[in-house]
């Protein structure tokens, strides 16, 4: 692990910022559902099938929200996480250097104490680590699902559209839309999950 | 790392430098060891790259928990960027520096040791049974900077003051003082950059008793070559790069 921490570090950022940017979208995608519930209370008894799927929309875009922001902060502490590691690692790796040099100092056995203490504090850096990475792998699943399920939605509110006259052309676009940023987002979390895979 | 005594009395000078596996584009440098009863200081404790040949040097003659104090004569990396690694060794160490870089020096990672900031007229600090003297060298080369005095030794460390660039198979000892001054004269008029400064410092140090004055690079100035040095450099016209 600690010939990566330069890795993880960079991914865990670069996660961060990926997910900084889905965010972005799912405000546009939340703003695009209020939109829909808007022109489903105009379309009126026409498409009372269409205010069930507005209100998913509408909860699926804040939640996304939401769980990019968590995963934002989780990506933050990841990077962060991995500095502490890799200093920590650095004198690991200094004290060993030391040890070896001191062969014929009275106070060689001095480092081994040290030695000891950060083996230590590295397997509890570890283990966080290890927690911090599943918690944000499946956070990212949770947008995943997410986002197919807008998908879902999506190809379901166009066929109820159908139904709404007038209305039909402006909720197909809507719905079209949506699906358009729903797949952005789907591309920034995949591209975090393949980051995510080359790390432990 | 090789070592040398510099003094051996009720407590002990050890000055250490010519590290033969140290990289070869950085500069060599001196670090310094003073130790008396159950404490001990470090001088200028070097770079990152310097920590573990300068750990293993130290441990042949204090154990770790004797090193109490560091002493920074200022910020730069060849002083003290070795701190973040220390600080995980010495949990009860204090580090003397100049009260300007604190929020600089503490970028090189410092949670265990304590920042104790030297005031600018200077001070006086305790190593176990001897009183060190911190002695203010502002602007020479740093802004904020000092030298230590040691009265009972009669050892002045001169941080930058009298340093040389030359090989690192360089002798530690200066032995003809006009050999020396090509090696010392570009590094002091650029490095330096108030000759006010440097007339403030050798009014200072004059009124001091030195047998031995030793820099941070390069030789020692023994006897008589610390009065060659004082008035060479009185001479010497600094703050080049604005001439």
């Amino acid at each position: 692990m600690s010939d990566n921490h330069a890795n993880q570090t960079v991914a865990a950022a670069q996660i961060a910022s990926e997910l900084h940017q889905a965010q972005q979208v799912a405000r546009q995608l939340a703003i695009s559902s209020k939109n829909a519930r808007a022109i489903v209370l105009r379309a009126g008894s026409q498409a009372a099938g269409l205010a069930v799927i507005a209100n998913f929309y509408d909860e699926l875009a804040n939640e996304t929200i939401t769980l990019a922001k968590s995963i934002n902060i989780t990506a933050l502490e990841i990077s962060t996480h991995s500095v502490v590691e890799w200093r920590n690692s650095s004198v690991l790796t200094n004290l060993k250097l030391a040890y070896d040099q001191a062969e014929s100092a009275t106070h060689q056995n001095d480092i081994v104490f040290f030695i000891t203490e950060i083996n230590e504090k590295q397997k509890l850096l570890d283990y966080r680590f290890g927690q911090l990475m599943s918690e944000l792998r499946n956070k990212l699943g949770e947008i995943q699902q997410h986002m197919r399920a807008i998908d879902v939605i999506a190809v379901t509110s166009k066929l109820e559209a159908v139904r709404t006259g007038e209305f039909q052309g402006h909720l197909v676009e809507m719905a079209d839309g949506i699906q358009v940023m729903a797949n952005k987002i789907k591309e920034h979390v995949s591209h975090s999950i393949s980051l995510l895979g080359n790390q432990k | 790392m090789q070592a040398t005594t510099l003094y051996n009395e009720n407590h002990r000078w050890i000055m250490f430098g010519r590290d033969p596996g140290k990289p070869e584009k950085i500069i060599d440098t001196n670090q310094f060891l003073i130790t008396s009863g159950d404490q001990s200081i470090l001088l200028d404790p070097g770079g990152i790259e310097l920590f573990a040949p300068m750990l293993a040097a130290t441990l042949k003659y204090v154990p770790i928990e004797n090193i109490t104090h560091l002493f920074a004569s200022h910020q730069d990396p060849d002083i003290i960027s070795s701190l973040g690694l220390w600080d995980q060794v010495l949990p009860n160490a204090k580090l003397h520096c100049p009260w300007l870089w604190e929020g600089f020096v503490r970028h090189f990672g410092m949670n265990n040791i304590e920042y104790a900031p030297i005031r600018d007229q200077g001070e006086t600090i305790r190593v176990g049974n001897i009183d060190l003297q911190l002695i203010p060298a502002h602007y020479l080369h740093s802004s904020g900077n000092f030298n230590v005095y040691d009265p009972v030794a009669k050892i002045l460390f001169s941080g930058d003051i009298g340093a040389a660039l030359e090989p690192p198979e360089a002798p530690f000892e200066i032995e003809n003082f006009n050999d020396q001054i090509d090696k010392m004269q570009l590094f002091h008029q650029r490095w330096m950059p108030s000759n006010r400064a440097k007339q403030d410092w050798i009014r200072r140090v004059r009124k001091l008793d030195i047998e031995m004055m030793v820099p941070q690079h390069g030789r020692i100035f023994r006897g008589e070559n610390v009065g060659k040095f004082l008035d060479w450099f009185e001479a010497l016209e600094v703050g080049l790069a604005v001439q």
